[in-house]
């Protein structure tokens, strides 16, 4: 893992290094990621559960990135939809982060790793949020 | 657990039940104090002691490693590209899989173990079947549906699906 403010030279003839925090790179590849239809959220483990009941939003849940100088490696971690094709997914979930990663940060992504930490049915999960909603 | 472990384990346990019949034996005055006085005089300062207590010491490290380890991979590599791979964690498919097996109707509380193969899943169940149902039948559908639900949804084959009635009751949370 690198400097948390990873300075990231966007071009040769650039004045200057423009600084992407590793949390932001994070945040991107997570809103991408839950974009994809078919992924139920993210599974950010015991430390982003706990967070969550703390009432601290994570969007980068579920997300871990290695930046170098211009290249990112990321490892998501997944709950998927419970009938749908799970390499298939994936796939869509690899090009959509790779293209948000490589159009809002500049970095190239060389690899992106997905984790399906679960398998669930998506009218749990609505029915939970709107638990969440009426509560 | 290897088996090499378990053999290692069931030696462990022997000798601990030898340790704690004596500790009886002593607590309950069965043993004189001065002989184990005498013995354990005799035991102070030897090299062989100490040999067996560093045994007896790295045993138990390896034998809680591979108590909290926990056995098999803990993922299923489902894809490897340039791009990356994609990894199912093993509880996610045991889940998967204990959830379309009671999709079949009839069949109640599942309990999947799965073992990957190189290219296919082996995959043992214990399931409930209410009274009414066809046992060969049900089974026949399960090992369908599992079958086609892991290779629709994971991508991979599976071989062999071993199934364990180990109740028929009318009450899907009885055990």
């Amino acid at each position: 893992m690198s400097d948390p403010n990873t300075p990231i030279p966007f071009a040769d003839d650039d004045p200057g290094a423009v600084r992407i925090a590793d949390e932001v790179v994070n945040i991107i590849a997570g809103l991408a990621a839950t974009e994809v239809p078919g992924v139920a959220g993210m599974s950010g483990g015991l430390v982003g559960g706990i967070a969550e009941l703390l009432g601290k939003k994570n969007l980068s849940k579920g997300v871990k990135t290695r930046i170098g100088d211009k290249e990112v490696s990321v490892d998501l971690y997944v709950v998927l939809e419970y009938g749908i094709n799970i390499p298939a997914t994936a796939v869509k979930i690899q090009e959509k982060v790779k293209e948000a990663i490589e159009n809002m940060s500049g970095l190239k992504v060389v690899e992106i790793n997905i984790h399906v930490q679960g398998i669930t049915n998506i009218d749990k999960i609505k029915e939970n949020q709107n638990k969440d909603i009426i509560e | 657990m290897r088996i090499a472990d378990r053999i290692v384990l069931a030696f462990y346990t022997l000798f601990l039940a030898v340790v704690s019949l004596m500790l009886i034996c002593f607590a309950v005055g069965l043993f004189p104090f001065e002989l184990v006085l005498n013995q354990l005089t005799m035991l102070h300062g030897r090299w062989e002691l100490t040999a067996a207590a560093v045994l007896l010491f790295l045993i138990s490290i390896r034998l809680l490693i591979a108590g909290v380890g926990g056995g098999g991979p803990k993922d299923l590599i489902v894809r490897i590209s340039d791009g990356g791979t994609v990894r199912i964690s093993m509880s996610a498919v045991r889940k998967f899989v204990e959830k379309s097996a009671a999709q079949v109707r009839g069949v109640h509380n599942v309990k999947a173990r799965i073992a990957a193969g190189n290219d296919d899943l082996h995959i043992k169940m214990t399931a409930g079947v209410l009274p009414e149902m066809n046992v060969p039948e049900t089974s026949r559908l399960i090992r369908e549906k599992v079958k086609n639900s892991v290779r629709e949804t994971i991508g991979r084959e599976v071989s062999e699906v071993d199934i364990f009635f180990n109740t028929i009751s009318y009450d899907a949370k009885e055990k």
